[in-house]
């Protein structure tokens, strides 16, 4: 039977603030993940810091991105090639209006697979009217090994109290 | 992910979610609409527990045949999501939606939410990502949801679902 959002892994920061966020030991028996995830920083003003992401701890320039992104009347796309870690999106910095967070949603695809490990992402800020971002990011981790760990982090001061990340397992099977 | 509620609209009007239960962690609404406004796109929106002040902010970016663009801004209103067909296109034209709200519960956020939506008309047509919040910190308990000229038309869809976050699997945080 297939299996739809099945809950893996949450973590909310509760208070002070946080370096890096990590998900490991991801279960293996799923066919995709599905993570959902709010993010603000603890420092910065506005949509001035990114949010990194990498997998599986590994340091190789593995990761490429393309990038499409709303803003104040424009709407712009780039590519990013081979790095480590891949730059996502602009984040809400701690000096954004309170209580406000980056929402975010990625699906992955077949992270147990033996080819490149696939990903779409898509966020938005919520800073005010004027000064908020929309993102959609289709990425690629060129490894074939299966995906057991994801791993974030902004420029820097870490990652501020509500800061949240719920990992989901999908499991796909013929009827 | 669970059904909440599930609301079809066999009349024109707007489907309203109210007792939303308060033990999920993030609430999705997956629709099919279109509005009565004798226009070709009409507004679509959501409210969150009746607030009719807000504001809303939200940055609302689409493309459709001729181009692309975005908009930032707010209302005091309601949401605005996107864009759905109106009564001026063929009658059996429907777009859809799907609405992500994160963390509803909390009474410390604000509410923020995700929209991934579209539709075709044949020669025109168009698809979006609008990302916003709703400056309110209570938990949200109830959404009224459709398009905002005059109101959905006949054969409407709005589901809510409820996702949870309670796992045993061990993964290793943070």
């Amino acid at each position: 039977m297939s299996v739809f959002l099945e809950p893996l892994a949450s973590y909310t920061i509760t208070s002070g603030n946080t370096g890096n966020l990590g998900l490991a030991n991801i279960p293996q028996q799923f066919t995709d993940l599905m993570l959902i995830a709010q993010f603000r920083c603890y420092t910065g003003s506005n949509n001035v810091q990114n949010l990194w992401q990498w997998f599986n701890n590994d340091g190789s320039n593995l990761n490429t991105a393309t990038r499409l992104w709303g803003y104040a009347g424009s709407t712009t796309a780039n590519y990013e090639g081979a790095t480590f870690p891949s730059v996502l999106s602009l984040l809400n910095g701690g000096g954004s209006p309170a209580n406000t967070f980056t929402s975010a949603t990625m699906y992955i695809p077949n992270y147990t697979s033996n080819f490149a490990k696939q990903f779409i992402f898509s966020s938005g800020s919520t800073t005010n009217g004027t000064n908020q971002y929309t993102y959609r990011v289709a990425g690629r981790y060129n490894s074939t090994n299966p995906i057991t760990a994801i791993a974030w982090q902004n420029d820097a001061g870490g990652f501020a109290a509500g800061t949240s990340i719920d990992l989901y397992g999908i499991l796909r099977k013929g009827v | 992910m669970m059904v909440v509620l599930s609301q079809m609209v066999s009349v024109t009007g707007l489907t309203t979610f109210t007792n939303i239960p308060q033990n999920f962690t993030h609430l999705q609404i997956r629709y099919q609409g279109r509005s009565t406004n004798a226009t070709a796109t009409d507004t679509f929106f959501l409210r969150f527990n009746a607030d009719t002040t807000g504001p809303y902010y939200y940055t609302f970016s689409y493309n459709n045949y001729n181009g692309s663009s975005t908009t930032n801004s707010s209302n005091g209103g309601y949401m605005n999501l996107g864009l759905m067909p109106g009564a001026t296109v063929a009658s059996n034209f429907f777009g859809g939606a799907i609405v992500d709200i994160y963390n509803y519960t909390s009474t410390t956020k604000t509410k923020s939410i995700k929209a991934l939506w579209g539709f075709d008309t044949s020669s025109t047509g168009s698809t979006g990502h609008t990302t916003g919040y709703w400056t309110g910190t209570s938990a949200i308990t109830s959404i009224q949801f459709g398009t905002a000229s005059a109101g959905d038309a006949a054969n409407a869809v709005a589901t809510l679902y409820g996702i949870t976050s309670s796992s045993t699997y061990g993964v290793s945080a943070p």
